[in-house]
C-alpha cells in the first residue's frame, strides 16, 4: 500500500481551495453551500485517514523520520522552503483536524446567516490548521499559525454569541501578542543559522540544530519566549483569559474547533518545536513548567465549579486538561510525552462532543445555563446519553480515551519528580468533582418550567455518535493511537532527559 | 527578441521615442482624447520594449546598466498604468495633450536623472521632471486645491532643488569633479577638502530629502498630494519618489561611497525620524489620500535604511530595491483604487467607504491585498521586500535599527485594517450614486493587485535579479 505522490499536500490545500468554490456556490444556493463543505471535510478526512492506514501498514511508525514529504524551494535566497511531512505525532494531529472538522461541519446546521461566507471561512481555516501541523519549515508553520487567527476571528465575530465582537478582539490580541514573542525568538535562531549550518534556514531541523548551539542563558530567554507564545495558545494561567470569552461567544462547531484543534497547536509547538530547540533550558526549568501545569489543573478546576454556563464550565474543563498536556510534555519520559500526546487527541475529540451538546441546549432550550436546562432528561434522552458520556470520558472514567492520557502523564511525572507530584492526583479529584456536579445537575435536577424541546436530529446524531465511537475506541484499545505517538514521543522525551 | 536595431548610443533611443510621444500629444491636444491616449500607450510600450531589449553602454556622460534599467522601466510601467486611468479621471479638462505630454516629459527627466553618473546630468534630469510635475499637478485650472498643491510643490521642491545644485557645488569645491567615478577616486584616496565635503554632503541629503518625502523635509507631500488629481498623485508617489531613491543610491552608494561615516549616520536618524512620525501622523488621518501620504512617508523612512544601515549585506540592497518596486506598486493600487471609490462615493472620507466592500467586491479585494501588503502581511510581496531590507538592516549590524522598523510595521497596520474594516464591517455609509463600471481605474488595479500576489508567491526570481544590480 503507497500513499499517491502528492497526498499530503492534497490534505493540506483541498480545503483552501475548495473554499471560494464554497462562497460562490453558496451565493447561488445556500443548502449546496453545506453540501459542498460537507463533501470536501469527508473527502479530506478520507484522504487523512488512508494516510494515515498507509503510515500503519507500511510500518512508519517505527520510525522517527518524515514520511509523505514534499520539499521544494519557495524563495531559496532567504532559506525558505515548502517543507512538509508526517511524522506519528503530525499524522494523528492531521487526523484529529480532519474528524473534528467533519463533525464541527456536519453539526453546522444551525448556522443561518450568510452560510456561503461562513462555510468558505471555515474550509479556510481547516487548511491553516492542518498546515500548521504539517509544516517543518517554520515560515510556512508561522504563515499558517497567522492564517488561523483569520478565519477564526470573522467566525466568532460574525456568527458568535451577544458579547462576540469583544471576545473576537480578545481572542485575536491575545494569540497575536504571543505569536509575535514567539517570532522574534524563531528569528533570533535563523540569524543564528548560518553560523552553523552554513547559510539562512528556516528548516525546523536546521534551527533544532542552531538553537542548541546557543549560550545558555540566551537559551533560557528564547525557551521562555517560545513558552509564551505557545503557552497563550495552550492556554496557560495567566494567560488563558481569552479562552472562556471565545469558547462562549462563538457559534458551537466553532467552539469544537477551537478546543479541539486550536488548542493543540500550543502544546504541538512546545513538543515540536520548543522542547527540541532549547533542550538545556527546557530541562532547567522543567520544574516551574511542571508547576504551570498543575496551577493549570488546580485553578482550572476550582473556577470550573461554580459555573453555571454549562459552555463556560467546559472552557475551563479545558484549561484543566491542558494542564496534564503540559505536566507530562516536560517530564522528559516517553510515557509522560505520550500521556501528553494522547490528551492532545483525546480532549479533542470529548471537548468537541460536549461543546456541540452545549449547542444543541443553546438551540432547543435557548438556554446553556444548568438551572435552565436541568431535568429535561425525558423530554430529551438522547441528548442526555451523549452528555452522560461526554461527561464521564472528559473526568477521566477507564475505558474512555482520556483515563489512558490522564494514567500515562501522572505516572510519567511519579517517574521524574516522585511523589511530590502527588497533588495532581487531587486535581483530577477535582475535575471528577465538577463535572459530575454538573451532569447530575442537569440530568436529575429539577424542571424550571414547561419548555416544548425536540431531541437531537439526524445530522446531530450521525456526528455524534461519530466521536463517541472514537472515544470509547481509544478508551479500550489505546494501542490504536499509541502505536503513532510511541517513537515521535521517544525522540522529544529524549532530548529533555539525555 | 527584436530585429537587429541600431540603436542611438546610450539611452537616447527611449528619449527619442517619447519625444515623438511628447509633440503628437501637443500638436493633438485638445482635438481627440483617445487618439491622444492611445499615442502614448504606444509609446510607453515601445519603450518597455526597448529598455528591456537595450544592451548596457555607456556613451558620454550617460551610462545604462542594469540598475537604470531597472528603475526606469518603474517610471515607464507607472506612466503606462497611469494614463489609463488619467483618461477617465481627466476627462473634464480641456487641456488633456499637454497633460498627458507633461508626464512624458518628466518620464524623460526621470530616466536621464538615473542613466548618468555626472552630477550635472542628474541634476538636469531631476529638474526636467520636477518642473513637469508642478506643471501637471495644475492641470485643472480652476480647481483651488490643485493650484495650492502645485505651488507648494513648485516653492518646495524649488528650494529642493536649490539645496541640490548648492550641495552639489560644494562637492565639486571639495573633490574637484563632476563625474561619480572621479569622486569616488578622489575620496579614496583622502585627499579632499572634509569641510566643504561635509557641508555639501548635508546639503545634498536635505535636497534629496524633499522629494523623497524625508521628515522633516516633507510638509509638502500631504497637502500635494491631497490637491493634485488622483492619476498624479499616483504619478508623484510612484515615480518621482522612485527617482529620488535612485539617484540617492547612485549618489551615495556610487559616488560617496568612501565617506560613508559622513552621511550614514544622519540618515540612520533620519530613517527612524520619518517612520516614526509617518506611522503616528497617519494614525490621526481621515482622508484616504492624507493617509496614503503619510504612508508614503513613513515607508520613506523604511527605505533610506538603505543608506542608513550602510554595510556590505547584499540583502540590503536587493531588499531596498525590491522595496522601492513594491512600494510604487502598491501606490498605484492604493491611489487608483481611492480615485475610483472617489468617483463612486464622491468624497475622500474612509468613513465613507462604509459597506463599499459588499458592493465592489473586485476593487475591495485588490485594496485590501493592498493595505495588507503595504503592512507586510506575509506572504505578500510587500512583506518579502520589507523582510529582505530588514534582514539587511540586521547583517549590517544595525539591529535596534531593524527592531524600530519592525515596531514601526507593526503600528502601520493599524491604520491600513481600519480601511478594511470601513470596506467590509461597517455598514451606512454615504448614500452611493450607481455608476457603470470603469475600466480605465479596474484595468490598472487588477494589474498591480496580480503583480502583489504573485510576487509575493514567487519572489525568488526577482530577488536574485536584484541582488546582481549595483547602483
Amino acid at each position: 500500500m503507497e500513499a499517491f505522490p502528492f497526498e499530503l499536500s492534497i490534505v493540506l490545500w483541498l480545503p483552501i481551495l475548495a473554499s471560494p468554490a464554497a462562497y460562490f456556490i453558496g451565493l447561488a444556493s445556500r443548502k449546496a453551500s453545506r453540501w459542498f463543505a460537507i463533501v470536501v471535510s469527508l473527502a479530506n478526512f478520507i484522504i487523512s485517514l488512508h494516510l494515515a492506514l498507509v503510515f500503519w501498514v507500511n510500518g512508519y511508525c517505527n520510525t522517527t523520520t518524515l514520511h509523505f514529504v514534499n520539499l521544494f524551494d519557495w524563495v531559496p535566497s532567504v532559506g525558505i522552503s515548502y517543507y512538509i511531512g508526517v511524522d506519528g505525532f503530525s499524522m494523528i494531529m492531521v487526523l484529529l483536524s480532519t474528524i473534528l472538522s467533519l463533525s464541527a461541519v456536519i453539526a453546522s446546521n444551525h448556522i443561518h446567516d450568510a452560510e456561503h461566507l461562513y462555510y468558505a471561512l471555515f474550509l479556510l481555516l481547516e487548511t491553516s490548521l492542518i498546515g500548521v501541523f504539517v509544516s517543518f519549515d517554520l515560515f510556512l508553520f508561522y504563515i499558517f499559525w497567522e492564517l488561523v487567527l483569520v478565519p477564526m476571528y470573522f467566525l466568532i465575530a460574525i456568527w458568535g454569541g451577544p458579547k462576540r465582537k469583544y471576545a473576537a478582539i480578545k481572542f485575536f490580541i491575545y494569540t497575536h501578542v504571543g505569536s509575535v514573542i514567539m517570532l522574534i525568538s524563531f528569528f533570533y535562531v535563523y540569524w543564528h543559522t548560518p553560523s552553523v549550518i552554513g547559510a539562512y534556514s528556516f528548516n525546523l531541523f536546521n534551527m533544532v540544530k542552531t538553537g542548541a548551539q546557543l549560550a545558555l542563558t540566551l537559551q533560557i530567554y528564547l525557551f521562555i519566549a517560545l513558552f509564551i507564545g505557545f503557552g497563550i495558545k495552550v492556554p496557560i494561567v495567566p494567560f488563558h483569559t481569552w479562552l472562556p470569552d471565545a469558547h462562549v461567544e462563538a457559534p458551537s462547531p466553532i467552539s469544537v474547533i477551537l478546543a479541539g484543534v486550536l488548542l493543540k497547536m500550543g502544546g504541538y509547538g512546545i513538543l515540536r518545536i520548543a522542547l527540541p530547540m532549547f533542550p538545556e533550558a527546557a530541562k532547567i526549568l522543567s520544574w516551574y513548567l511542571a508547576l504551570i501545569g498543575v496551577l493549570n489543573i488546580f485553578y482550572a478546576g476550582f473556577v470550573a465549579m461554580w459555573q453555571l454556563d454549562i459552555k463556560r464550565l467546559i472552557a475551563y474543563s479545558s484549561i484543566a486538561h491542558m494542564g496534564i498536556v503540559v505536566l507530562g510534555s516536560v517530564t522528559g519520559n516517553v510515557i509522560g510525552v505520550s500521556g501528553a500526546i494522547y490528551m492532545m487527541f483525546a480532549h479533542g475529540l470529548i471537548n468537541g462532543l460536549l461543546f456541540l451538546l452545549a449547542g444543541v441546549y443553546k438551540h432547543h432550550v435557548h438556554s446553556r445555563m444548568i438551572p435552565d436546562i436541568a431535568g429535561l432528561t425525558n423530554k430529551m434522552p438522547l441528548t442526555s446519553a451523549f452528555l452522560v458520556i461526554g461527561g464521564f470520558a472528559g473526568l477521566g472514567l477507564p475505558g474512555l480515551a482520556a483515563f489512558v492520557a490522564e494514567f500515562l502523564a501522572i505516572l510519567g511525572a511519579f517517574y521524574t519528580w516522585g511523589l511530590s507530584i502527588a497533588v495532581v492526583v487531587f486535581g483530577t479529584v477535582l475535575n471528577a468533582g465538577y463535572i459530575l456536579w454538573a451532569v447530575q445537575r442537569i440530568i436529575f435536577g429539577p424542571q424550571k418550567g414547561e419548555v416544548e424541546v425536540s431531541d437531537l436530529c439526524v445530522p446531530e446524531i450521525i456526528s455524534f455518535s461519530f466521536l463517541t465511537i472514537l472515544i470509547v475506541l481509544l478508551g479500550i484499545y489505546p494501542p490504536l493511537l499509541m502505536t503513532f505517538i510511541r517513537n515521535p514521543a521517544m525522540l522529544i522525551a529524549q532530548y529533555l532527559s539525555s | 527578441m527584436l530585429p537587429e536595431i541600431p540603436y542611438l548610443p546610450g539611452i537616447y533611443t527611449v528619449i527619442l521615442i517619447i519625444v515623438m510621444g511628447i509633440i503628437a500629444s501637443i500638436i493633438l491636444d485638445k482635438r481627440n482624447r483617445v487618439i491622444i491616449t492611445a499615442i502614448s500607450e504606444v509609446v510607453l510600450a515601445i519603450s518597455i520594449i526597448y529598455l528591456i531589449d537595450l544592451p548596457v553602454n555607456q556613451s558620454g556622460y550617460t551610462i545604462f546598466d542594469d540598475f537604470s534599467r531597472f528603475i526606469s522601466l518603474i517610471f515607464i510601467f507607472t506612466s503606462f498604468l497611469i494614463i489609463i486611468s488619467m483618461h477617465r479621471e481627466l476627462s473634464d479638462i480641456t487641456r488633456y495633450g499637454l497633460a498627458i505630454s507633461l508626464i512624458l516629459a518628466a518620464n524623460i527627466g526621470m530616466i536621464v536623472a538615473v542613466s548618468s553618473l555626472n552630477l550635472i546630468y542628474i541634476i538636469v534630469g531631476w529638474e526636467l521632471a520636477g518642473l513637469s510635475s508642478y506643471a501637471v499637478i495644475a492641470v485643472r485650472r480652476k480647481d483651488p486645491l490643485a493650484i495650492e498643491a502645485a505651488m507648494k510643490f513648485f516653492i518646495v521642491g524649488s528650494i529642493g532643488f536649490g539645496l541640490t545644485l548648492f550641495g552639489i557645488s560644494f562637492i565639486f569645491g571639495s573633490t574637484g569633479s563632476l563625474d561619480l567615478n572621479g569622486i569616488y577616486a578622489v575620496l579614496s584616496t583622502g585627499i579632499y577638502d572634509y569641510n566643504l565635503l561635509v557641508t555639501g554632503i548635508v546639503l545634498l541629503i536635505s535636497g534629496l530629502g524633499f522629494k523623497m518625502a524625508i521628515v522633516p523635509f516633507h510638509v509638502w507631500i500631504p497637502d500635494t498630494y491631497e490637491g493634485a488629481p488622483y492619476s498624479i498623485t499616483t504619478f508623484l508617489a510612484a515615480a518621482s519618489k522612485t527617482m529620488a531613491f535612485a539617484v540617492g543610491l547612485r549618489l551615495f552608494y556610487h559616488g560617496l561611497s568612501p565617506v560613508s561615516n559622513i552621511w550614514q549616520p544622519l540618515f540612520a536618524v533620519l530613517a527612524v525620524i520619518t517612520m516614526t512620525y509617518g506611522n503616528l501622523a497617519a494614525l490621526a488621518q481621515t482622508k484616504m489620500k492624507r493617509l496614503l501620504a503619510w504612508s508614503s512617508i513613513a515607508h520613506a523612512g523604511y527605505i533610506i535604511l538603505l543608506f542608513g544601515a550602510f554595510g556590505p549585506s547584499i540583502n540590503l540592497i536587493a531588499g531596498g530595491l525590491f522595496h522601492i518596486l513594491m512600494h510604487a506598486i502598491m501606490k498605484i493600487l492604493a491611489f487608483i483604487a481611492a480615485a475610483y471609490f472617489a468617483m463612486i462615493i464622491g468624497s475622500d472620507l474612509i468613513a465613507n467607504y462604509a459597506g463599499l466592500g459588499k458592493k465592489y467586491k473586485l476593487v475591495s479585494f485588490f485594496l485590501t491585498i493592498d493595505l495588507l501588503a503595504l503592512a507586510g502581511i506575509p506572504p505578500l510581496a510587500g512583506f518579502w521586500s520589507k523582510y529582505l531590507l530588514f534582514l539587511g538592516v540586521v547583517e549590517d549590524g544595525f539591529v535596534v535599527l531593524a527592531l524600530i522598523a519592525v515596531i514601526n510595521s507593526a503600528i502601520s497596520l493599524y491604520y491600513y485594517a481600519r480601511i478594511i474594516k470601513y470596506l467590509f464591517f461597517e455598514s451606512g455609509g454615504k448614500t452611493t450614486i450607481e455608476i457603470k463600471t470603469s475600466l480605465n481605474y479596474i484595468v490598472p488595479i487588477v494589474i498591480t493587485g496580480l503583480a502583489i500576489i504573485l510576487l509575493g508567491i514567487m519572489p525568488d526570481p526577482v530577488i536574485h535579479f536584484l541582488k546582481t544590480l549595483s547602483p
